[in-house]
């Protein structure tokens, strides 16, 4: 179904952006609208995902209205759809925390432009239907992802975020080649177009898919997985958020791996992951899933700074994800999506928790830490329930995630259902880790290091005010996980079985091609509109 | 029939922790009224659960309550299933919670903070343990599980700025955390393999032993066992004895450990014919039962030594189920080797709880737990010592107390086991050195205590002396209570202990009590009601118990086993964490080495072996009809200038030179777009080659040289680099003749200035078609790209120490302070 307000999720932030530019020296109006902009897509996003949960429909905004596959198209639908209400909410959460437990210096070196620009990304690449497309605003979100993690100008934040850049770098380069080759073996760029050109060739009797696809797939592979941190690509991500102020570092674990494992569950299951290559690109999948899975927790717990064990952390949900998406049934690829969201908000609510830690203690080494129970009850609490939903205890979010995914496993993977539990349980110890050497054990470095000028403690409010927003959100994907999953089931559905997401999108019935119409979309000299064929029809029927 | 409402049992599941937070808003100076308030939970519990009894009777085990909806495609919903073993287990949890609400009191004295803090966690361990044993749903079971974990965490690391305690806490949590995984990862296979969520639809469900169902089976079992401390996983709970004493009483002996005991109980009526139930249970349950009771035997501290007996207690009661699965046959009947289970457990509780709740007292007021040291405490607290040592005769499993018959009807079924295999007279003769050591504990708490010869004396401490002065060692606070509050120490334990002997001494009471509860009343002689003492049939069973009391008293008198000796498994815990932090470690850094070169490389080789593997799978890969390229001279020729020009860049050391190599590069591409008709495409480059190449001279000019450091050229360096161009060149050539037709660019040629039919009419209305491609029909592609270029100005600009921001440093001071 046609809705052209989808593009609000795109333009919002971007206009917010340049006007924060505009606002430079005015912190308050900046703040203002920025929080505007993200409540507003947060908002938006949940109202039409109520739509997509009662329908099924599936949202698409034709750029330029110029027909699918020619322009670029916009579909919100239930995967991103769940995931720009996820990232909205979460941006807002970190945005609001960011007001006291950012350094007012860096606030005003363009954090306030560059956080929307950064969202603008992300949207995009949750909402658009196109490779190239997704290409560009991989882009937009390296480059402003960039330019947030050298805010502050620091020695170490540069050289961290040069391992990031370039292996970024890399992986941009071959998306770009990849997505070169995609057109070139495929004649088209759109995705849904590009499922269908798949499930056509890859039909009993098809003619089989381009010489080269499993290859083009590989790439593909390659740079999501490297998006996305997956075994043996997750590099940059563990040094990535150590040295950037907590803010930003919180909105970062829980959105840019997502993106890059958003686009592998979009991508594969629809387009990549056929052809000669399936069993093999099946097969990575699964050992990568093990390997991220694992050796991420093992790293995650053997760290003593609460900043590592948190994003190496990030690792290791990484994997259950993969593990999801490896399975690639319509219910794992809900599990997978469900993971994702919750993940999103868990992560980035323990990282905001950690930056009123850090204030406190001084330091965010657990060595150096202790009694901070003492100090602050709410930040406890706050703080032991997105532990334990990380953890994966019901009745909270992270449960019902893993819930599905390891149901899922046991008939087609039981040693990754095996690994994933293992792994739940180093989770635990990780997260026991932080909570006995934070929050109990003998009080010590009780000194608060606040420098001149920056906030007290007793003017962290906005900062708790994040960390509660995120919190709420994560016990509702808990307590509340039935409706959330009504829509991720209608998703997983949609990405084993995109006949819905074609014809949405292509803006025919697949189901009841006529042939003619088929035949005109695929050969260029007679293309016609359908929407247009409607309206002509409609105007010989009232004469 | 219809479905009882599941309000009552809703209400008893929540009435605790609902008391217990509202205790929270009562101001903390106000003691008693928090205890009053704290105490209508656990009341409301019991007394919801007897009347949903009253209205519907012991539910048979298929009739749950009504279902509310909660999470349906994930089959958890909220139904409840009080079945005798339900039904027992939430009475028992109930009931022991209000007396300890009552004995917290005087235990916690009137220290204001820990008042406040033990009643909302007590409660929500409650509602936790009744929700365990009322959930029909076995995820919502599970998720009562997890809950009664995180509890008992909170309980253990009560004293929270103790290492001691912290340390425990953890051990404890992982240690059933792992077993609730396991549980989780049994519960879901089961489930989807059956298609069961429910414990009562298992009643209708027809057992079969596939592999899913045993495999579910194991994993459900590590769950019950780390919760229920079976060896080797045992070791967990004596170190929770550093929690309260009211703690330990009730998580730690009576309800929380006794929760894997209940899980097996659910499982049994699904999972005992498996042949491997018997196996998988004993084995592990009859090495806890004698080494438990062996372990106590040797220790001194008394919460210590009640720890170890419950461990042990644990196994016997596992021990119990797991023969259940054995059938025997008896009178041309075929039974199973299981007899009122349910009284087996309530035996434990009333004699254990009591225990606790007076080694607690005795601390409380002695100062100590070392049983050497309480010497002739007889003299300082009778009552206490009364209740106690009740309690210990209970412990014996002597005559008068429920205890005897229960331990006569667990020989009896070793002894039915007998029949099936000889491996079973092990097992007897387990089962009676555990009684033994049952006995001589008693006999060393009567000796010691009541200041007779033979008792355990540490000459060094009298505690009538000593003692009286009210010592702390249990860490409460220096208050004391006189009258009804004072005596709440020990009437609680009285309580429970009252049970014992009302079942040893009317058996037709407590059976009249216990029988509709009990769904596994096999054996006969004791099929409607539990024989008197004098009833017992003479034969095996009898002759061991009085071979247990006989050695019991020999082994309490005699001086061996005296001293307090550590055990060896506590170390399980520390190795695992060193395993996990050091090992782990190790694992992960050997792959995030922290050298860049490495990651680049593991990248590429990432890429490369993707690439083989395609090549494997699709080896058509291979063959390209392509024209040959010597047909068309120029494109060779440039063809060569750029592979050249690409080849010296990474020779040539000096950068300028480096820049204008790579501008020669970029030149010859300028070339090959001319040669191939593309004008447009050249001109773009053109601008871009010169620009960037008068841009990188100017900029390098500024730069310091750099120290160039020649790192050795390896040739698998080499080869990598190589490898990835051939097969991007390869691929190029592949999707360049892959034929298939481009379906964009004839639309993009149709439609850039007049429309046609498809587009309504509608054109780009620009004649050079990259245009509108550009800013029309990919239009949204080109604002994302100048969005890229503004961010990529902007971070700069961030970047750079501007006069602005140097004015704003001295207004806020640096940032290095605020990471």
């Amino acid at each position: 179904m046609t809705n052209h307000w989808i593009i609000l999720f795109i333009i919002v932030p971007q206009v917010t952006g340049i006007l924060s530019v505009l606002l430079m020296n005015k912190i308050r109006a900046q703040r203002f609208i920025g929080t505007l902009s993200f409540v507003f897509n947060t908002v938006f996003s949940i109202y039409l995902l109520l739509e997509v949960r009662a329908h099924g429909t599936i949202f698409v905004s034709q750029m330029s209205d110029w027909p699918a596959p020619f322009g670029i198209s916009i579909v919100f639908d239930g995967l991103s759809g769940l995931l720009v209400a996820a990232s909205s909410m979460v941006a807002l959460g970190c945005y609001i925390h960011s007001f006291s437990l950012m350094h007012p210096m860096t606030q005003r070196r363009y954090f306030h432009p560059l956080i929307q620009l950064l969202m603008f990304g992300v949207n995009l690449s949750f909402l658009t239907g196109d490779l190239f497309n997704l290409f560009v605003s991989f882009e937009i979100m390296l480059m402003a992802s960039y330019a947030m993690l050298t805010l502050g100008a620091e020695r170490r934040q540069l050289t961290q975020a040069y391992k990031y850049i370039l292996l970024n770098l890399i992986a941009s380069t071959v998306f770009v080649i990849a997505a070169g080759l995609v057109y070139g073996l495929m004649g088209t760029l759109n995705m849904a177009d590009l499922a269908r050109i798949v499930a056509e060739k890859t039909a009993p009797g098809g003619e089989g898919l381009p010489a080269g696809f499993t290859a083009v797939s590989v790439m593909m592979l390659l740079v999501f997985g490297l998006k996305g941190a997956i075994f043996p690509l997750w590099f940059w991500l563990p040094d990535t958020y150590y040295t950037c102020p907590i803010s930003i570092a919180a909105m970062f674990s829980g959105m840019l791996t997502k993106v890059g494992v958003y686009a592998l569950a979009r991508t594969f299951p629809l387009i990549f992951a056929h052809g000669a290559g399936h069993s093999m690109i099946m097969v990575i999948f699964a050992i990568s899933a093990a390997f991220t899975m694992f050796l991420g927790v093992l790293g995650a717990v053997s760290n003593h700074e609460v900043r590592r064990i948190l994003a190496i952390h990030v690792i290791s949900q990484v994997g259950y994800m993969v593990f999801g998406i490896a399975l690639m049934t319509p219910i794992a690829l809900a599990g997978c999506l469900f993971y994702m969201i919750q993940h999103m908000v868990v992560k980035s609510a323990l990282f905001l928790c950690c930056g009123i830690m850090e204030r406190y203690a001084g330091t965010d080494d657990l060595y150096k830490m202790g009694g901070l129970l003492k100090r602050d009850r709410l930040l406890a609490v706050l703080f032991f329930v997105a532990a334990m939903s990380l953890v994966g205890l019901p009745p909270l979010s992270g449960f019902f995630g893993k819930l599905v995914i390891i149901q899922e496993g046991w008939h087609i993977h039981w040693w990754l259902s095996v690994l994933g539990l293992a792994t739940g349980a180093l989770t635990l110890l990780s997260m026991l880790k932080i909570w006995s050497y934070g929050f109990w054990n003998p009080p010590k470095g009780q000194h608060v290091v606040v420098p001149t000028g920056a906030p007290r403690p007793r003017m962290l409010k906005s900062g708790y005010f994040g960390v509660t927003l995120l919190v709420l959100t994560a016990l509702f994907l808990g307590f509340g996980a039935q409706p959330v999953y009504d829509i991720a089931f209608q998703a997983g559905e949609q990405l084993t079985n995109p006949r819905a997401y074609i014809s949405a999108v292509l803006q025919y019935d697949i189901d009841a091609p006529p042939h003619e119409q088929l035949a005109a979309a695929e050969h260029d000299a007679e293309v016609v509109d359908p929407m247009a064929v409607v309206a002509d029809e409609r105007e010989e029927a009232t004469p | 029939m219809e479905q009882p409402s599941s309000f009552w049992l809703l209400l008893a599941v929540f009435a605790p922790v609902l008391a217990g937070l509202l205790s929270m808003r009562i101001r903390p100076s106000l003691v008693t009224p928090r205890v009053l308030v704290a105490l209508v939970g656990p009341v409301v519990s019991f007394l919801s659960v007897l009347i949903h009894l009253a209205g519907h009777g012991v539910a048979k085990t298929d009739a749950a309550t009504k279902v509310i909806t909660w999470i349906p495609s994930l089959n958890l919903n909220v139904a409840f299933l009080a079945d005798g073993l339900g039904a027992f287990f939430a009475l028992l949890v109930s009931g022991i919670g209000i007396l300890i609400v009552l004995y917290a009191r005087p235990y916690f004295g009137m220290s204001k903070d820990e008042q406040y803090r033990f009643y909302p966690t007590l409660g929500f361990f409650t509602t936790a343990m009744m929700g365990i044993v009322l959930s029909d749903y076995m995820l919502l079971t599970l998720l009562f599980w997890e809950m009664t974990s995180i509890s008992s965490f909170f309980l253990i690391g009560w004293y929270r700025y103790e290492k001691e305690s912290v340390h425990k806490a953890m051990q404890a949590f992982f240690t059933t955390g792992l077993g609730g995984m396991a549980m989780l990862g049994g519960i879901l296979m089961f489930g989807s393999s059956e298609g069961i969520w429910r414990w009562s639809e298992v009643a209708h469900w027809h057992p079969h032993s596939s592999g899913y169902v045993i495999a579910a089976f194991c994993m459900m079992f590590a769950g019950a066992a780390t919760k229920s401390a079976q060896y080797p996983w045992h070791y967990w709970l004596p170190g929770a004895m550093v929690a309260p004493t009211p703690v330990s009483t009730f998580l730690h002996s009576a309800t929380m450990v006794k929760a894997g005991v209940f899980l097996v109980g659910r499982m049994y009526p699904a999972f005992h014919e498996l042949t491997i139930w018997p196996w998988l249970i004993l084995i592990p349950g009859a090495i806890t039962m004698l080494f438990g009771a062996v372990t106590a035997l040797n220790q001194h501290d008394l919460k210590r030594i009640f720890a170890y007996t419950t461990v042990s207690q644990l196994g016997l009661l596992m021990c119990a189920y797991g023969l259940g699965g054995l059938e025997f046959e008896h009178g041309g009947q075929h039974l199973m080797a299981i007899d009122w289970d349910v009284t087996q457990i309530a035996n434990h509780a009333f004699y254990k709880a009591p225990l606790f709740i007076i080694a607690g007292a005795i601390a409380h007021v002695a100062g100590t737990r070392d049983l050497p040291k309480l010497y002739g405490f007889w003299r300082v607290n009778k009552p206490m010592v009364i209740v106690m040592l009740l309690a210990g005769y209970a412990l014996a499993g002597g005559p008068g107390t429920i205890s005897f018959p229960a331990k006569e009807l667990f020989f009896y079924a070793i002894y039915h086991a007998f029949e099936i295999h000889w491996i079973f007279q092990v097992l007897a003769v387990m089962a009676v050195l555990t009684a033994v050591c049952n006995v001589a504990i008693f006999v060393r708490l009567f000796t010691t205590l009541l200041g007779l010869p033979f008792g355990q004396r540490d000459l060094s401490f009298d505690v009538a002396v000593q003692g009286q002065g009210h010592g702390h060692g249990d860490g409460h606070d220096e208050h004391h209570d006189v009258g009804f509050w004072a005596a709440m120490l020990w009437v609680p334990g009285a309580v429970l202990v009252a049970w014992q002997y009302l079942g040893g001494l009317l058996p037709n009471l407590w059976s009249w009590i216990f029988r509709p509860l009990e769904a596994n009343v096999n054996y006969e002689g004791f099929a409607e009601r539990l024989p008197f003492v004098w009833e017992m049939h003479w034969g095996i069973p009898l002759i061991m118990s009085l071979c247990a009391i006989g050695g019991g008293l020999v082994v309490g008198l005699s001086p061996l086993m005296r001293g307090a000796v550590g055990d060896v498994h506590d170390r399980i815990y520390p190795f695992l964490y060193w395993l996990c932090v050091h090992g782990g470690g190790r694992a992960f850094r050997t792959f995030q080495s922290g050298h860049f070169r490495w990651y680049v490389v593991a990248v590429v080789s990432f890429l490369i072996l993707g690439f083989a593997g395609s090549v494997y799978f699709e080896p058509a890969m291979l063959d390209v009809h392509t024209a040959s390229p010597l047909e068309f001279w120029p494109g060779l020729l440039l063809g060569i200038v750029i592979c050249v020009s690409a080849l010296m860049l990474p020779m040539v050391e000096k950068r300028v030179i480096r820049v204008l190599v790579l501008g020669a590069c970029g030149f010859s591409v300028v070339g090959m777009y001319l040669i191939y008709q593309a004008p447009d495409l050249a001109l773009t480059q053109l601008m871009f080659e010169l620009i960037s190449v008068i841009l990188f001279v100017l900029v390098l000019r500024m730069l310091p040289s750099p120290d160039v450091k020649k790192s050795p050229g390896k040739v698998w360096r080499i080869a990598i680099s190589a490898a990835v161009g051939i097969t991007m060149g390869w691929m190029t050539l592949l999707a360049a003749n892959s034929g298939t037709p481009p379906a964009l660019g004839p639309f993009f040629e149709a439609n850039s200035y007049e429309g046609t039919e498809a587009t309504g009419g509608r054109g780009g209305g620009g004649h050079n078609i990259v245009n509108v491609v550009l800013v029309d029909f990919r239009g949204f592609d080109t604002l994302g790209e100048i969005t890229v270029l503004s961010i990529a100005a902007l971070g700069v600009w961030a970047l750079l120490p501007g006069r602005a921001v140097r004015r704003l440093e001295e207004k806020f001071g640096s940032e290095g302070g605020a990471a």
